[in-house]
């Protein structure tokens, strides 16, 4: 009986709706949808939270998994239950809090198959913590088409150095800057923020995630073909800092300005990263802006040319490269 | 202040020019006010309706009645404010009702809410949350900002307060009261297990009664026909109510192409028992005396939908008064 709702539901659209495989441009091997642009842990309605999709042949991987990663997704015409993989950079709320939902919902809609979860050290708590608060539910709701919860989900914990391959696609992370206190620092608890670079023959894609300006980043992309960073408007986001309306008191904003500085990445950065890449295409997203996308991507795009001369794209939600 | 407040403190400020638009604002002050967030039913996401999740406002105070996934987006949409969350209740354990439950409690940690959050479900809640917020210990003690980990902060699990409800409340309890509300819970019928089964013994659905100055709310959550719901209701303004256009569900059923035929008549009886018609909304609030009534939760629901007309067809000959179909962040 329990069967039934469930299955009731995801039949009350015209059909199942994973089943619906938009065939990506057969141009490019590997599609990159950036489904949510904003950057940090603020909840915008016009720029979803960090979460991007990474489609090739019927493979859809997400890339950071931000609250709203479910409904973004949704707005491309694909579930929770379509999804094969995760990749998180960093444990930052912003990257990790759709993954209850997703992973929630894949069981509820009896997806096909294990999600993997690949992330830094403490992915494997924060999974673990999110199929134990399912527990109330699987209890009640033992439905034969539902997997077993820990059947459901499978972690595989990466840290810089690390050098996969799947389903085709060679994975290799470097830890970046954006976690920059060195070891031993009373904030490190032994996780890592991580860039990832992609790669299918003849083709590579670049993912900042969160970092500042790192050498470790700008080797990992040598060659990419496209370079997917984070940006932040310093100066717009300083003289939010310093004006008459900031919370901020005096005393603690120099310290503040220095992370924003050294842990995220200026336009001009970000190109420089995608220069020395030698990349043909810079997607700048993660946007970490005092307004609408719109009115400050021009800004943003001709600062970028300073240091780059390919071409630059400021994302909106739901772009695809 | 720690730098980890003053980053988030920052991000606040970054944000506030980009929130300057759209949506109404909150009414005033002294009236409370039902926003259905979220008014899709079930686990599928869609994008023109949000999972199921609804916030009551009153005195400026906010008190959340279910939080499916994207409920923190809608929010925002709705220009309800966090820090303004007073209370969390859950309906039942189903993932559309609850999937945003751990972003709600970390991210208002992280914007420095922490006074403990009063959040009442179903057996099972304190057990849930518990394990979210040992989920997000990681998260807790990544570093922000060179000063972060978490440091100067509570933990996570200092800023909530988890209850379980009865397992069974066949006549109306009160589960909550503060100085804006008072909340009577039962149970009601959407869980239909075999009697003396496990999952008898433990499946409960509940639905709420909010009393509020100047009026009272009845929340029905998922259920159907239930005398229980009908004696918690007697006297409420509104009847917030899920609701089942059973015609288009079964026409959809018909055509679903990879559906064993034998499955048909489980499903069907599962949608006519677990769930609500048109025409019991329309006994239920006549049965209560409401003024009017909300319905949300609407299965389908699907997005495209033009006709809504099958959601409400069947409550006037029993009820008189004004029926709206909700939408998304739609005020009452």
């Amino acid at each position: 009986m329990r069967t039934t709702i469930l299955a009731a539901v995801l039949l009350s659209g015209t059909s199942l709706a994973w089943a619906q495989t938009p065939a990506p441009p057969a141009t490019r091997p590997m599609i990159w949808t950036t489904l949510g642009t904003a950057g940090g842990p603020v909840v915008h309605d016009d720029r979803s939270q960090p979460a991007n999709l990474l489609t090739f042949g019927d493979k859809r991987w997400l890339v950071d998994c931000g609250d709203g990663c479910a409904e973004r997704l949704a707005a491309k015409g694909a579930q929770p239950a379509a999804i094969a993989a995760v990749f998180i950079s960093h444990l930052h709320l912003d990257h990790t809090a759709g993954l209850q939902g997703l992973i929630g919902l894949r069981w509820m809609q009896s997806a096909p198959g294990a999600l993997t979860i690949y992330g830094p050290p403490g992915t494997d708590k924060l999974v673990a913590g999110i199929i134990a608060s399912m527990q109330p539910v699987a209890a009640i709701d033992p439905s034969q088409r539902h997997a077993a919860l820990t059947d459901t989900v499978k972690v595989v914990t990466l840290q810089g150095g690390s050098d996969l391959t799947v389903d085709g696609v060679r994975i290799r992370a470097v830890r970046n800057s954006h976690f920059d206190d060195p070891p031993g620092h009373p904030t490190d608890n032994g996780t890592q923020s991580l860039s990832y670079r992609f790669d299918v023959p003849g083709y590579a894609i670049g993912y900042t995630g969160d970092t500042g300006v790192s050498e470790g980043v700008a080797q990992l992309f040598k060659g990419a073909g496209l370079i997917v960073s984070e940006v932040i408007d310093l100066p717009g986001i300083v003289a939010n800092l310093s004006g008459p309306k900031s919370p901020i008191p005096e005393r603690a904003r120099p310290a503040l300005i220095e992370h924003l500085k050294t842990q995220h990445l200026t336009p001009q950065q970000a190109g420089q990263i995608a220069a020395s890449a030698g990349a043909s295409r810079l997607v700048l997203t993660h946007l970490s802006i005092a307004g609408p996308t719109d009115s400050i991507a021009p800004a943003l795009i001709k600062q970028t040319h300073e240091t780059y001369r390919g071409q630059v794209a400021v994302a909106h939600d739901l772009d695809s490269f | 202040m720690t730098l980890s407040h003053c980053l988030l403190a920052a991000a606040l400020v970054l944000a506030a020019p980009a929130g300057a638009q759209t949506t109404a604002a909150v009414k005033p002050e002294g009236k409370s006010v039902w926003v259905t967030l979220g008014t899709g039913g079930g686990p599928q996401i869609r994008r023109e309706r949000s999972e199921p999740a609804n916030a009551l406002v009153v005195n400026g105070a906010t008190y959340l009645f279910d939080v499916g996934s994207g409920t923190e987006r809608q929010m925002v949409g709705a220009r309800l404010p966090l820090r303004n969350v007073k209370a969390i209740f859950v309906s039942h354990h189903h993932i559309d009702h609850d999937a945003d439950l751990g972003q709600l409690i970390s991210s208002r940690w992280m914007f420095n809410s922490y006074a403990p959050l009063p959040i009442v479900g179903p057996p099972g809640t304190v057990d849930m949350v518990k394990a979210l917020v040992s989920a997000d210990r990681p998260v807790e003690l990544a570093p922000i900002g060179g000063g972060g980990g978490g440091q100067g902060k509570p933990s996570i699990g200092a800023t909530v307060a988890p209850r379980d409800m009865a397992l069974t409340l066949d006549t109306p309890a009160e589960v909550y009261k503060d100085v804006n509300i008072r909340v009577l819970a039962v149970t009601n019928t959407h869980y239909h297990f075999a009697p003396g089964s496990p999952n008898a013994q433990l499946a409960r659905s509940y639905s709420f009664r909010i009393e509020t100055p100047g009026r009272t709310f009845l929340y029905t959550g998922d259920t159907g026909p239930s005398r229980n719901v009908e004696a918690l209701g007697k006297g409420a303004d509104v009847l917030v109510s899920e609701v089942i256009d059973l015609d288009k569900m079964l026409a959809n059923l018909k055509r679903a192409p990879d559906l064993p035929a034998a499955m048909l008549p489980d499903m069907v009886a599962h949608m006519r028992d677990d769930h609500l018609s048109p025409s019991e909304v329309g006994k239920m609030a006549a049965a209560m005396g409401v003024d009017e009534v909300v319905l949300t939760h609407l299965a389908p629901g699907a997005d495209g939908e033009q006709d809504l007309a099958g959601y409400s067809r069947g409550i006037a000959p029993t009820f008189k008064g004004p029926v709206h179909v909700a939408r998304d962040l739609e005020r009452f």
